[in-house]
């Protein structure tokens, strides 16, 4: 199938790197940072890392923004694409980027894990997610998914010296390769039934030939590999003790970006490469996404421990998304990656709270640690609060008009029946969100903790809240830029 | 002008809650009468012959799924309107110096629940009617459980939350569904109302929207957040819970879904179920007030009792029940506070709201004795007062509707006597026998020897409330000018 090119012009190679110019900048960004680690003296090193990060991903959000609106075309024998998808999620994946850098740095030098290497590996997961974000086959959606993988099983175990952080990176790293293994299985199956690893082809392929096994299993086992890489239930089972035992940022970028950029796959593979397929995807989509609503929600009411709380309601999370991934029809798709940006922000943000709240011997993530924070802190508490009533979808919050913008599209598509069973378990999951706020605002503060809370933090929370709100009061900022997002891949998926 | 009836409290209390408390006061008091001259400015210039709404506001607001901002008064919402402003603003000044610094912010919150409720009254957009009805619940959460009286505030607050939003989560499903599944594409309720999807259908979508709806009310099953809620509730906030935001799902009732779901029927007929359940509610209520011995929970029941009559009416399906229905929201709204203040008042000055510890404070008090027979009588329809009217013409509409669950709604207004009658001579008038105290007494203090009777700022405060309820029960027509049979029955004002 794949034709091999005779003549490779210098004016097409330069398109080529141009489709690919913000992860070919993160990529850079990487190497620089890797020979400066061994040039520089061992108490800069840190520092240098974190500056050429930053530099690395802004370059980056400059590269995709001069991609933005290019119409993209497959670059390098169908590796990659710049397209507006790829764009979107680029931009995407380079903010978190620099907000996990932002704030935790100080995280870092706290704990005294200031080392070079967490952003090299930070650096590396981005690259891989930006490369599942524009994958134009399934082989470079595998590279991506690996790049990104292997970085973050490494950025699990990253407190060396606690025992429960190396658990997490090992039952990471258990589960999620017998994860990629189903993916690449499902892959192989695929490549099998159509001929073909490049979606585009796929989807010409599979269109003829809607009843075959081998596609079905092929396409099934590709799916049970994405649930795990989502943490939607009934494959959930790692990530509450994976987030509770990672460090707070790594938790942080993971929860967001693992999620993203398994998203961005989904709609790749099933919106892009298996439209035709889409009455036997949607109904084990359906089930996933139920299952994960029921059991993230129900689970997340017995938590003791913030970081698993998080963890389940980002679980019960993945199947509010999921729901949008079902509306499919380009409204669908424009949700999920709204959605996305809007769980980016009160995620994130929720997390970034408990990073700054983090002391030297260790995170803080019971729901003691919270009490009276309204009073010690209550601009912290204050953000906290807004993250809180966003995830649990209220209005004004960009989480409230996020879901609405999901389940109308469930809607439209005839997932009436998802979308009850969603918003049941929304009222459920508002019991945990305003547990947490209940104990920012009453409890008598304890004496003796103080918060030095870093610039940076404090900015980065700021824009969170702020544009939590505003985007929850002005919806159509965003929407935009996501239809546009959604529509090369709604244009194949027809 | 729309907007800035419901901004202007949002923003003003928003501002409040940052002001330490001397100045946040004033400036609430200050927000709050300015929003009561705006409503009362367009209630004034309200065009009694008009059709459709009036005022109206209409701005795109997130073009890509259609969502309007579209504001609008109609012959119904702007008696609301107004009757909002009123409340908020006697329950700003009815807020005392709260025993913590913190008052401003309460002060803020009532303010902004206030404006979300304006706005609840104001949309005609689906979407927007929604972000409203939705957002209101935050300032009322944190209202009734940083503030809350009782025991257990916390537990109240997350229980009327949880009730609240079970139901509204389920109507925004219907929302959606209305927008795919009438075929009308548009959110704006004079659009949805004119594509009327199948019985099926409706009678699927009818079920999300009366749930959310009939929460709020509270409707007879769905009234289990109200004990709670009600008795929890710090007076000030009271006012405009159950003054007002009750109102704000009859409301709905009468403007949303008698409009869009003409006919829902399919496995049975929920236009035939709610009147029903508005009769049991009557009876239950009217019962569970009986049995009370707190006053506030007693209130509390009746209010649930009354709230009864006005769905009966709602769901009476012609103009005569309808017109009784919004006189009676109206009237509803200016009894319920007036009684709980009262009942707050008897409560500061002799440290008990239970009425069988309470006998004879009429010679102590004589004016606060008065006072609260006249809202007492209110309460029960007295005619030439102003629940008269508006139960004489629910029960006229009914009538025409069903005569047999008119007639067992009458049981409700038999009761009401008993109970109201019962506390107010046992509070005031029972003799110091201490008959009352010998028997069932759970230990109660012996009542404190009230001090003084009602000072002059709180009769103010009373004033406003007390000269409507003769205003509208001598000259009810200052309501019903504006609505005409046309406007009602079948409940379009657009057409």
């Amino acid at each position: 199938m794949l034709a091999v090119t005779v003549s490779y012009s210098w004016s097409q190679a330069l398109t080529d790197l141009a489709q690919v110019s913000p992860i070919v900048m993160v990529t850079v960004a990487l190497l620089v940072a890797m020979v400066a680690d061994l040039l520089l003296p061992e108490a800069r090193r840190g520092r240098a890392a974190a500056a050429i990060s930053l530099a690395g991903l802004a370059a980056a959000i400059v590269a995709a923004l001069l991609l933005y609106h290019s119409r993209g075309h497959d670059a390098y024998s169908h590796f990659a694409t710049g397209d507006d998808f790829a764009v979107y999620f680029h931009l995407f994946f380079a903010l978190l980027g620099i907000l996990t850098i932002v704030v935790t740095h100080p995280y870092l030098a706290r704990r005294d894990f200031l080392q070079p290497e967490f952003y090299i590996l930070l650096l590396a997961a981005t690259a891989g997610m930006m490369v599942m974000g524009s994958a134009a086959s399934l082989v470079s959606i595998f590279l991506g998914l690996e790049l990104l993988s292997i970085s973050l099983y490494v950025m699990t175990g990253f407190a060396r010296r606690d025992t429960r952080s190396q658990e997490a990176g090992v039952k990471y790293l258990l589960i999620g390769g017998f994860a990629s293994a189903f993916v690449l299985y499902g892959m192989a199956l695929i490549y099998g039934a159509t001929g073909s690893t490049v979606l585009r082809m796929i989807a010409a392929a599979a269109g003829t030939q809607t009843g075959s096994n081998l596609l079905i299993l092929g396409v099934i086992l590709m799916g049970i590999g994405f649930a795990f890489k989502v943490s939607a239930a009934p494959f959930q089972m790692w990530t509450p003790d994976v987030y509770e035992g990672a460090p707070l940022p790594v938790t942080a970028f993971m929860s967001v970006g693992t999620k993203a950029a398994a998203f961005a796959m989904i709609i790749r593979v099933f919106g892009q490469g298996l439209p035709g397929l889409s009455p036997d995807w949607a109904a084990l989509l359906a089930f996933v996404a139920v299952a994960s609503m029921v059991i993230g929600n129900l689970a997340a009411l017995v938590q003791q421990s913030l970081k698993r709380l998080l963890a389940y309601s980002g679980i019960a999370q993945a199947g509010y998304i999921l729901v949008g991934v079902l509306g499919g029809h380009g409204a669908g798709q424009a949700a999920v990656l709204f959605y996305l940006v809007a769980y980016l922000f009160m995620n994130f943000g929720a997390f970034a709270v408990l990073i700054v709240l983090a002391g030297p011997e260790g995170d803080r993530d019971r729901f003691s640690d919270l009490d009276g924070l309204g009073y010690r802190h209550p601009l912290l508490a204050g953000v906290m609060t807004v993250f809180m009533f966003s995830l649990a979808g209220f209005p004004p919050t960009v989480g409230f008009i996020g879901k609405f913008f999901l389940f109308s599209a469930a809607v439209a598509s005839g997932y009436t029946w998802v979308v009850v069973i969603a918003v049941l378990m929304s009222v459920v999951s508002v019991y945990y969100y305003f547990r947490v706020v209940v104990h920012l605002w009453t409890r008598p503060a304890v004496e003796g903790i103080r918060h030095r809370v870093p610039v940076g933090a404090i900015v980065t929370l700021a824009i969170s809240a702020v544009l939590a709100l505003l985007l929850g009061v002005l919806p159509s900022l965003l929407f935009g830029l996501a239809q546009l997002g959604a529509a090369p891949v709604a244009a194949a998926g027809g | 002008m729309l907007t800035a009836i419901w901004l202007l409290p949002v923003a003003g209390g928003i501002a409040v809650a940052f002001l330490p408390s001397q100045f946040g006061k004033w400036l609430a008091v200050l927000v709050a009468a300015v929003a009561l001259a705006l409503a009362g400015s367009v209630a004034m210039a309200f065009d009694p012959g008009g059709h459709g709404y009036q005022f109206a506001e209409q701005l795109s607001w997130i073009p890509q799924v259609k969502v309007d901002y579209y504001l609008g008064v109609d012959s119904i919402s702007v008696w609301l309107v107004l009757l909002n402003a009123l409340i908020g603003l006697l329950a700003v000044v009815a807020t005392p110096a709260l025993r913590e610094m913190r008052s401003s912010h309460f002060l803020g919150l009532l303010l902004v629940m206030e404006g979300g409720m304006a706005g609840v009254f104001l949309s005609v957009d689906l979407i927007l009617f929604y972000f409203f009805w939705e957002a209101m619940l935050i300032p009322a959460y944190f209202l009734l459980w940083m503030w809350g009286e009782g025991d257990r505030p916390l537990f109240a607050s997350l229980k009327f939350v949880l009730f609240t939003l079970a139901g509204s989560l389920l109507m925004l499903v219907g929302i959606i569904g209305e927008f795919y599944f009438t075929g009308s594409r548009s959110f704006n309720l004079p659009d949805l109302a004119r594509h009327q999807a199948s019985p099926e259908v409706q009678f699927g979508l009818f079920f999300l929207f009366a749930a959310a709806f009939a929460v709020k009310v509270p409707v007879f099953p769905f009234h289990g957040w109200l004990r709670d809620a009600y008795l929890a509730a710090p007076t000030p906030m009271l006012l405009a819970f159950a003054g007002v935001m009750a109102k704000t799902g009859s409301y709905a009732m009468l403007r949303i879904l008698i409009p869009l779901f003409h006919n829902p029927t399919w496995l049975w007929n929920w236009n035939a179920v709610l009147p029903v359940l508005a009769v049991l509610g009557i009876v239950w209520g009217a019962l569970m007030a009986l049995a009370q011995t707190d006053m506030k929970a007693l209130v509390a029941y009746s209010s649930l009792s009354h709230m009864g009559f006005i769905v009966l009416g709602i769901f009476s399906f012609n103009a005569q029940g309808q017109q009784g229905a919004v006189i009676q929201m109206v009237n509803h709204g200016l009894i319920v506070p007036a009684l709980f203040m009262l009942v707050a008042w008897i409560q500061e000055r002799t440290g008990s709201r239970d009425r069988r510890a309470l006998f004879g404070l009429a010679p102590r008090m004589p004016i606060l004795a008065g006072v609260f027979l006249l809202v007492t009588l209110a309460a029960l329809g007295l005619p030439g007062l102003n629940s008269f009217v508006g139960e004489f013409m629910i029960l006229l509409g009914a009538w025409a509707f069903n005569p047999v669950l008119t007639a067992l709604a009458c049981i409700g207004l038999v009761l009401a006597p008993v109970y109201m009658l019962r506390l107010f001579q046992g509070a005031m008038y029972a003799p110091a026998t201490g008959e009352d105290l010998a028997h069932g007494h759970r230990g109660h203090e012996e009542p404190r020897a009230p001090g003084i009777d009602l000072r002059g700022a709180q009769l103010a405060l009373l004033a406003p409330l007390v000269a409507l309820m003769f205003v509208l029960g001598l000259y009810p027509y200052l309501l019903t000018r504006v609505m005409s049979a046309v406007t009602l029955g079948i409940g379009l004002p657009w057409r």
